[in-house]
Parts: structure tokens; sequence; C-alpha cells
């Protein structure tokens, strides 16, 4: 191996992090409002059913 | 150069430079496949059969999936980073532990993780064990410890072929074992009535049914926060943020608790039909239905523990390089195959496995808490890469000796306060009611959050955490 490997993975990271940074690199596409909402929602659903096992309503 | 060129693929795939979007290798449903074989094994079996002891099967079915889909969505949160710039997360935890802080609480991590497969390569033994017992082949003794060795060797195997393999493996035994999963439950249902199941009342104890209830939630919320240092190594390979992020959570949130609930709906059939709980799926499926079905079932289940073993040997190896780049990835999959050989011959992580697994949850819970405080709160979503890589000129993330003081603090005090006065996970003593709301594990995870966030408005402290604001150069 020509270089150290501590070197090389520096090297290799440094290119690549100067690709993500470059005006055409294309991000993966990103997740959405519906996506957070669908989180909170089922969140608050779980916990509602939860709290209803909690309080001995669902026993 | 052809050698260079080698060496860095290899350490983008299994290393920690980043993954460029056009090298993503899996989409929704390979992660979803892949991550699913890895939380499907049969100690999902066995927790399910434990927590049926203590509830009915309508409380059964909420705790089993109420806890686990809370904390695994919570904890997840991060997967939507790790996927936009193709880094696992414990590069992000440089930011909040400190390089040599990442390095210990990620050794320490794996070490205690590599414990489960040792559990599932004991159960992937017993089960074997006594499905060729079964077929009238008496087995000594010593086959045990044999095939468990078995089990890590062929995961072994699997790690060192990398995610590829781990793909193609998990593609196809994931599809066998979710239809498996199905046939365990139509076997029960088919030997005890579904509405024989829901009638079946918790056995007397002194506990109430409030405490009764939360124990069981401690259990799932151990088991939710098991996957979660895990769960933010392979999302790196996702093709988009939301494929990333729900094949992830569907698969620690839905699938392995769906085998959890398949074990305690075994058990509760078990006990309906013969009076005793029994936690082996081996002889509850052999006395509950068809012996050919069921061992057929059980062979499957045990081999995913072959599955299991391959990706978490890979993501475990992967989270100790986070902390040591420099470490070959390959001697670090062979130093665990003896690491977990050891372990599943002695079988001392099997004999105390309660309080391991809530022990390991104390550690991963403020380090959850924290890191989701610091994505949304702190960081608000935007990270300094060029530091978290330690580019030249950029230290923003240069902290004592390479330990974020205020990080490591939030843990240590957060471990101390929980064991203190919440709940011991060392003698099962619920501390104060404070456990009845929010079990152990999980007042781990928010109480650290919370100190973390508290520490970050105090100026003086906030100086020494957050020193990369003007270093945001991909956002």
């Amino acid at each position: 191996m020509k270089k150290n490997l501590e070197q090389l993975i520096y090297d290799e990271t440094e290119v690549r992090l100067n690709k993500m940074e470059s005006k055409g690199y294309v991000f993966p596409k990103k997740a959405t409002k519906t996506d957070y909402a669908i989180i909170v929602l089922m969140i608050v659903v779980c916990a509602f059913f939860a709290a209803l096992c909690m309080i001995g309503v669902i026993v | 150069m052809n050698e260079n060129i080698g060496y860095i693929e290899q350490e983008t795939i299994t290393g920690i430079v980043p993954v460029l979007s056009n090298e993503r290798q899996y989409s929704f449903l390979d992660l979803f496949l892949s991550t699913s074989g890895f939380g499907i094994a049969t100690w999902c079996y066995t927790q399910g059969a434990y927590l049926a002891q203590y509830l009915t099967l309508s409380q059964l079915i909420i705790n089993i999936f109420a806890f686990n889909i809370i904390w695994v969505l919570i904890s997840c949160l991060p997967v939507f980073f790790a996927v936009r710039y193709g880094i696992d997360l414990w590069i992000w935890l440089r930011s909040v532990l400190g390089i040599k802080g990442v390095a210990v609480l990620s050794t320490v991590i794996s070490l205690a993780n590599f414990g489960w497969y040792a559990v599932a390569a004991n159960l992937f033994a017993s089960s074997m064990f006594n499905l060729i017992s079964n077929f009238g082949v008496p087995l000594p003794d010593i086959a045990k410890p044999i095939l468990g060795i078995l089990c890590v060797v062929l995961g072994t195997l699997v790690a060192i072929g990398g995610p590829e393999v781990i793909k193609w493996t998990n593609r196809f035994l994931v599809v066998a074992l979710l239809a498996v999963g199905v046939a365990v439950v139509f076997i029960c249902i088919s030997a005890v009535p579904l509405e024989q199941l829901f009638a079946i009342a918790a056995p007397p104890s002194e506990l109430s049914p409030l405490e009764r209830f939360m124990l069981s939630a401690e259990g799932n919320v151990a088991f939710a926060f098991s996957w979660s240092t895990q769960a933010l190594v392979l999302p790196r390979l996702a093709k988009s943020e939301r494929g990333g992020y729900w094949s992830t959570t569907l698969s620690y949130g839905v699938v392995a608790p769906f085998f959890i609930l398949a074990g305690g709906i075994m058990a509760l059939a078990m006990f309906s039909k013969t009076g005793v709980y029994e936690s082996d799926p081996t002889i509850i499926l052999t006395a509950l239905g068809s012996p050919v079905m069921a061992l057929l079932s059980l062979l499957l289940v045990s081999f995913a523990n072959v599955g299991t073993q391959g990706t978490g040997s890979y993501v475990n190896c992967m989270i100790v390089k986070s902390g040591m780049p420099k470490l070959n990835y390959k001697m670090l999959v062979i130093i665990a195959m003896f690491y977990v050989s050891f372990l599943t011959v002695t079988g001392w992580v099997e004999n105390y496995f309660g309080t391991f697994i809530s022990l390991a949850a104390y550690i991963q819970g403020p380090i959850i808490g924290m890191i989701v405080v610091d994505y949304l709160l702190i960081k608000k979503r935007k990270l300094s890469l060029k530091s978290a890589y330690y580019m030249k000129g950029h230290n923003a993330y240069q902290f004592t000796k390479g330990f974020n003081l205020v990080g490591i603090a939030c843990i240590v005090i957060t471990f101390v306060v929980a064991f203190l006065f919440v709940y011991n996970p060392m003698t099962t003593e619920i501390k104060s009611g404070i456990f009845l709301i929010l079990t152990g594990s999980g007042f781990t995870a928010i109480f650290g959050g919370l100190l973390y966030y508290v520490a970050s408005l105090i100026p003086a402290v906030n100086r020494y955490m957050i020193k990369d604001r003007n270093d945001l150069e991909i956002v």
C-alpha cells in the first residue's frame, strides 16, 4: 500500500466531502412533512392505548 | 494503485468514509428485509413467552407494539441525517461525546451488543439440539456448544461478505420467516381458539396490575433501545430518507415485535392447553400442533439466528470502526467471532439476560436522548461534517483530550440517578413512581436528553459544547 491507511481514509473522505459540497451534488430525496405527521400520529395513538392499559380501562 | 482503490471501496462500505448518493445500494425493500432479518431471532419468542406470564393477551399486544413503536420512532429520527449524508450516526456522536468518547462508548456498547448474539447462538444450538432429538437422533451434551459455535461461524461468513451478501441472505430468509411467524400464530389459534386466549387472566402476583404492566414495558423499552445504536449504521446505504427511516422503524418497531407477540401467543396457548407456562418454542410447537409444520417453522427460525449473527457482526464492527477507523474490518469480524463464541460457550449472558438487557439500555438510553435533542433542538439538523471528520482547519469538535465532558457527564449522571432513584435493573426493584409512567430505560432517554439540553442553556457550557455554527459548509 502506497500510503498509510489513516492518510488514505483522510484523503478519500476529503474528496467525498468536497463532492458533497459542490453545487452539482444531488442529495437523496428528503422526507416530507407527511412523514413527520405520521410519526407524531403513531406516537400519539400508541401512547393513548398504553395509557388505557395503565389506568385499567383495558385489562 | 489498484490496491488503494480496493481499499477505498472497502472503507466506503465497511468503513466510515461517507457514502455518496450515487453509491447507495439499498432500496426501501432491501433495507426493510435486511433490517428485519437482523431483528428476527429466536430471542423474540423467548421475550414474548416471558411477558405472557404477567399480562392478558389484550395488554400484551398493546404493551409490545406501543412501547416498541414509540421508542423506535423517536430513537430513529436521526436516521434522516444518516441517509442524507451517507454517514453513520456515530460520526455525529463525535460532536456529542468527542472522538475518544465515541471510541470508548462504541466499544463498550458493541461488547454489550455482542451478548445478544451469544444468546442467539445458544438458542440456535438448543433449537437444533431439540429438533435433531425429536427426529430420534440423540446427541451428546457436548453437541450444544459446538452447534452454538457453528451458528457464530456461519454468521461470521455472512458478515465477511459485507452488505451485498447480507442483502441477498436476508432477502430470501426474511420472506420465509415472515411466513413462519404467520404459521406459528395460525398453529396456536388452531390449537386454542382466540376467544379462549383473550380470556386467560394474568396469574396472581404480589405486584399491582400497573407494576406488572410497566415491568413488562421496561422489557420492551430495553428491547427497542437495544436496536438504537445499531439502527444508526445500515441506513447510510439507503437511497432516500423516507426509505431509510420507514424501513428501519417498521423492522424494529413492527416486525420484530410481531415475533415477540407470536412468542407470547405460543406461551398463552401452551398454558391454556397444559396449565404450564413454557418459553422453549421447540416444546411449545411440538405440543400444540402438527409436529412436522412446527419443526419446519422452528428450523427456519433457527437459521434466522445465523442471519442475525451476520448482520449484527457487520453492524457492531462498523460501530467499533467509527471510534477506531484504522482497525481492519475483517480482523474485527474475526475477533468478534472468538468473543461471541466465548460468551456462547460460557452462557454468561443467557444466565443474566434480564439484567443484561436493562443495563445495556441504561447506557444506550441517555445517548438516544442526547442525540435526538442535539439533532432537533441544539444543532437543528446541521452538523459540521468537516469537523466531524477532523479535516485540517476544522476543529469544532475538539474537546478535552478527546472527550466532550458535558456529554460524558450526562451519561454518568443519568445512569446513577436512574439506578438509585427510579429502577434498579440488578434487583428489579422499583424505586419511585416515575418508573410507573416512564419505565427505567425510558427515564434514562428523557432525563439524559433533558440534562444535555439544560446544560446547553448555560452560556459557558454552551460555548464549550457548540463551536460549529460558523463551520457549516455542507447543509
